[in-house]
């Protein structure tokens, strides 16, 4: 069976720059190739400026690539009609202030999807949306309620239950907690989890939170520089990353224990300018394990212990398989 | 260590359309020299207001109250605006968490931060240039001198902050006020700026109270903390004495609510505090907690709750004895 | 921590600790009562609208009516009034009463008809250049730009001295005018809401950018629209009673307010009611219409803030 979604070498560049400072590309998502499984929750993490919201928005249908496929259940995404795709991935977005139009009510607000896919009859719209308030755990008496009346937690449970009217397969969330307190974060996980069992959904969970993407995730993303620079069993990516930046990343998560202290995270220099990378691998200026060859050639994905690196460090474990097939040719 | 700050019984209102808001309800803290309070809380509990407070810097209608609010001996509650105006920026520093609000867009970097030592010091152009050059390169910023001609604008996030800290710092501050100083920031960029602030904090025996909702941050950073809720401090005490047996339930609750690696299990529940934080308008009675406590009982509605002792020297705000508090902790830790 | 998780997102109310939050409708009520100017200028502005809606009942006479034996009649508050022709009669002995009540709904119905064409071309442009942004934007503001540097009046005055005055032709001439500021507020409000996450939630449901653009953003940035049309409708009345005084807006005897003015222009020595009558209505019009708009803005701006 085909994977729910694979995506094949994506790119997405904007040109910027006006009259006068020439035009030029950023490159966002800068050649990315990822499968994601039915009923698994992948995790994209990376620092702001690594691709992954951009990301996020190609597969929601908000931006095209400019190179590069992305295929749902084998079919090409580039020839669904908007509402095709619409019913298979939905978004639920950071910030459940903005993602809410102030002036619909909340049942009007999740029934839009359905008036606007045309699904049921007007009473069997209005069921649906009871039914679904109840399972994201909103009461009935919020019905006729404006966004402006409810608070951060109540109004994701809004966003969800849009988004899951429809009942889509892939639900693609960016930061769908980092807006809220820690008291109702906890609160809207529970929730996504409860609803992934019992919809069977897939998600692509973008968060910068690395403690919430291991509690949820099945499998793990680092993006870094619009790449893809590790993926794998999230376990595996915690427990043992490979890639110099994962494990920077993953060193500098600060968890709540007492007395370890800050970590050093060894990077050096800053985020590079989208607009001027680095020639070679991306990474390499801030790389402590830098070598010469990093500066030249960009190094590809390869399988290392069941996960996908990218990085020269682990080419030598590559070319030393190869390297008798080579004396043989 | 020797007191710096002592704050007794500081309360803030603000009036609301809808009344009086008591964002900050009588709460007393004590930080030494060379020490890191970190102030916990979630959204509208006060932490940020207590901060302000402190700085005399509150939005227009709100009120001040307190019973002590001592800094190295003078009295911040009496002196006058001008004093306090000194005292700011020179004896005291405050970081933000959105630099780009409290660094002027239309100046360089270099004459905003030199142009803090020429006002407090009266130092000349040039005696600042060089500390303004020497501190960006302790908050790690390089080629110093380059960036002095930057805009703010011209500096990513991180670097901002550097640039927030530098400006925080440039008079040796005994006392630096951190309001949410790494929200913004990139997990990397995160440590990176909270050990250079205890790196600061050590070498210069400064003070530093840190106002954050990020437990992950108080853990690693702080010395001590209080937690607030409702504009109370419901729970303070030493950071690894809290986060070892927190007892009031509300601290319970947002302990249980983060995932920690390595003892919640991947895909578990986690522990959750239903309901929102309440805006305390009017006159409240009672526990304000209650409502939303799974221990709750009749008697917490009744009476102002007064901040017991504990027995690791901390306090905390409730009406059940220390002991049951603690065995529900060990009860509740062991499900995980 | 409890039973059911489902249920933790329901929030538990705080008996008396907290207060009940009015409901928005109370709230913006309340705030128009004590907002003076909006009262005021509502005040006026209904009692116009109800005037111009049933000026031929109020009106005791019949506007065009010419009676050259009782011409030029004083007012009800000189010496020689009387009540027969409370404000008196003009220089052909209209009834002057009659006059304005019909002048005002002239007023009224081109200021309005005019704003409906500007509304409509402006909104285009402005959500057209403020949503999709890029060449089209780049095409909006070049035609923006043109129009801004057209002076109202003098075009307006070429192109009704070519093709002959009629009320039409000048509600067109207006409409094809005045619709800048639609174009600027529609651009501006409709570039803010754009990029926010409920218009990109529903391009992700699918919905169609027509759809987008009419149930999506055009009832957020409405409010903004309201306050534009109110001060374009004075701004088109103005305009009229304008061109109406250079002899080039609408043509005689229609009983328009800036034409009256015009006719009374040699009298103003000896009888000065007849052109103070018709230049205080106009005035307290216009007025009345700037401060309702006004106030609708203060409302509504407070109204999102909170």
């Amino acid at each position: 069976m085909a994977p729910l979604l694979e995506a094949s070498d994506v790119h997405v560049s904007y040109p910027v720059g006006g009259m006068f400072s020439g035009r030029r590309a950023v490159k966002a998502v800068n050649g990315v190739s990822l499968q994601i499984e039915r009923g698994s929750v992948l995790g994209i993490v990376g620092e702001s400026g690594c691709g992954k919201s951009t990301l996020s928005r190609l597969l929601i249908g908000l931006e095209q690539p400019t190179s590069g496929s992305v295929w749902v259940d084998g079919a090409p995404i580039a020839q669904m009609t908007r509402l095709a795709r619409a019913r298979r991935i939905q978004p639920v977005f950071q910030d459940p202030y903005s993602s809410l139009n102030p002036r619909r009510s909340i049942e009007a607000t999740i029934r839009q999807p359905l008036d606007v896919h045309g699904i049921g009859t007007s009473r069997e719209r209005i069921a649906a949306v009871r039914e679904m308030m109840d399972l994201v755990g909103l009461a009935q008496r919020h019905a006729n309620s404006y966004p402006s009346q409810l608070s951060g937690g109540q109004r994701q449970r809004v966003a969800i239950a849009r988004a899951l009217v429809i009942r889509p397969e892939l639900l693609v969330c960016d930061e769908p907690t980092s807006a809220l307190d820690v008291s109702v974060q906890s609160q809207i996980l529970n929730l996504l989890q409860d609803l992934r069992a019992e919809f069977n959904l897939t998600y692509v969970l973008i968060s910068h939170d690395l403690a919430i993407v291991e509690h949820i995730a099945t499998r793990v993303a680092v993006m870094y520089t619009g790449k893809i620079v590790e993926e794998g069993e999230t376990s595996a990516v915690f427990s043992n990353p490979l890639h110099p930046y994962s494990r920077a990343l993953l060193s500098a998560v600060l968890t709540p224990e007492p007395g370890l202290g800050i970590p050093e995270t060894r990077l050096r220099g800053s985020f590079p300018n989208p607009m001027d990378l680095p020639p070679g691998c991306t990474f390499h200026p801030r790389c402590p394990e830098s070598m010469p060859i990093c500066m030249e050639n960009a190094p590809c994905l390869q399988n290392i212990d069941g996960k996908s690196v990218s990085c020269h460090l682990y080419a030598e474990q590559r070319s030393s398989v190869e390297s008798p097939r080579k004396q043989l040719g | 260590m020797s007191t710096l700050l002592t704050i007794e019984d500081l309360s803030v209102d603000l009036p609301v359309p809808a009344g009086v808001l008591r964002a900050v309800r009588g709460i007393s803290i004590e930080v030494s020299r060379g020490e890191m309070l970190a102030i916990v809380g979630e959204s509208g509990c006060g932490k940020s207001l207590t901060s302000l407070a402190i700085m005399g810097l509150l939005p227009k209608g709100a009120t001040r109250l307190a019973a002590k609010l001592d800094f190295a001996g003078i009295d911040l509650a009496v002196i006058p605006d001008r004093k306090m105006a000194d005292i700011r920026g020179e004896r005291i520093g405050m970081i933000f968490q959105e630099p780009m609000t409290a660094l002027n867009p239309c100046f360089t970097v270099g004459s905003q931060l030199e142009e803090v030592l020429v006002r407090h010091r009266g130092a000349s152009r040039k005696q600042a240039r060089d500390r303004a050059i020497e501190l960006l390169e302790i908050v790690g910023i390089t080629p110093a001198a380059q960036r002095l001609s930057q805009f703010p604008h011209q500096l990513s996030g991180g670097l901002r902050q550097r640039v927030m800290i530098a400006m925080a710092l440039m008079c040796e501050p005994e006392l630096l006020i951190c309001d949410e100083p790494t929200t913004a920031l990139d997990v990397t960029v995160q440590s990176e700026i909270l050990s250079l602030i205890n790196r600061l904090r050590r070498d210069l025996n400064m003070a530093v109270i840190l106002i954050t909702h990020d437990l992950g941050v108080v853990a690693r950073a702080a010395d001590r903390l209080a937690v607030m809720y409702a504009g109370q401090i419901v729970e303070s005490g030493t950071v690894r004495d809290v986060f070892a047996t927190p007892l009031h339930p509300y601290t319970q609750g947002l302990l249980a609510c983060i995932p920690v690696p390595g003892r919640t299990a991947p895909g578990e529940r986690l522990g959750s505090i239903p309901g929102v934080v309440p805006s305390i308008i009017g006159e409240a009675r009672g526990c304000s907690f209650r409502n939303r406590c799974s221990l709750a009982f009749p008697a917490c509605g009744e009476a102002d709750i007064p901040s017991m002792p504990a027995s690791h020297g901390g306090d905390f705000r409730c009406l059940l004895d220390e002991r049951d508090l603690a065995h529900r902790v060990a009860a509740v830790g062991g499900s995980h | 921590m409890s039973a059911d998780p489902r249920r933790a997102g329901v929030e538990v109310s705080l008996t008396s600790t907290l207060a009940v939050e009015p409901t928005q409708f109370a709230n913006l009520r309340r705030r128009a009562l004590r907002h003076i100017g909006f009262m005021i200028g509502g005040g006026v502005l209904v009692l116009v609208v109800f005037v111009a809606l049933f000026a031929p009942l109020i009106a005791p006479e019949d506007p065009y009516a010419q009676n050259l034996t009782r011409r030029l009649l004083p007012p009800i508050w000189h010496a020689d009034g009387s009540w027969s022709n409370m404000l008196g009669t003009d220089s052909l002995g209209r009834d002057y009463l009659s006059r304005v009540i019909h002048g005002v709904r002239f007023s009224l119905l081109i200021g309005l008809s005019a704003v409906m064409i500007s509304a409509v071309i402006g909104i285009f442009l402005g959500i057209m250049g403020g949503y999709f942004g890029g060449r089209i934007d780049s095409a909006v503001v070049f035609i923006l730009t043109c129009r801004l540097a057209l002076p109202v009046v003098v075009v307006a005055l070429a192109v009704v001295a070519l093709v002959g005055p009629s009320l039409q032709l000048v509600i067109l001439v207006l409409g094809l005018l005045i619709w800048d500021r639609f174009a600027v507020v529609m651009r501006s409000s409709t570039q803010q809401v754009r990029g926010l996450d409920y218009i990109n939630a529903a391009r992700a449901l699918g919905c169609s950018t027509p759809r987008i653009l009419w149930s999506e953003i055009l009832p957020i940035v409405a409010p903004n629209l309201i306050v534009v049309a109110t001060l374009e409708i004075a701004n088109a009345i103005l305009l009229e009673a304008a061109l109406s005084f250079l002899g080039l807006g609408v043509p005689p005897p229609l009983p328009s307010l800036g034409l009256m003015i015009s006719e009374a222009k040699g009298l103003m020595i000896f009888e000065p009611w007849v052109i103070g009558v018709p230049g205080v209505v106009l005035f307290v019009m216009v007025l009345a219409i700037n401060l309702f708009g006004d106030g609708v803005r203060d409302l509504t701006a407070r109204d999102r803030s909170s």
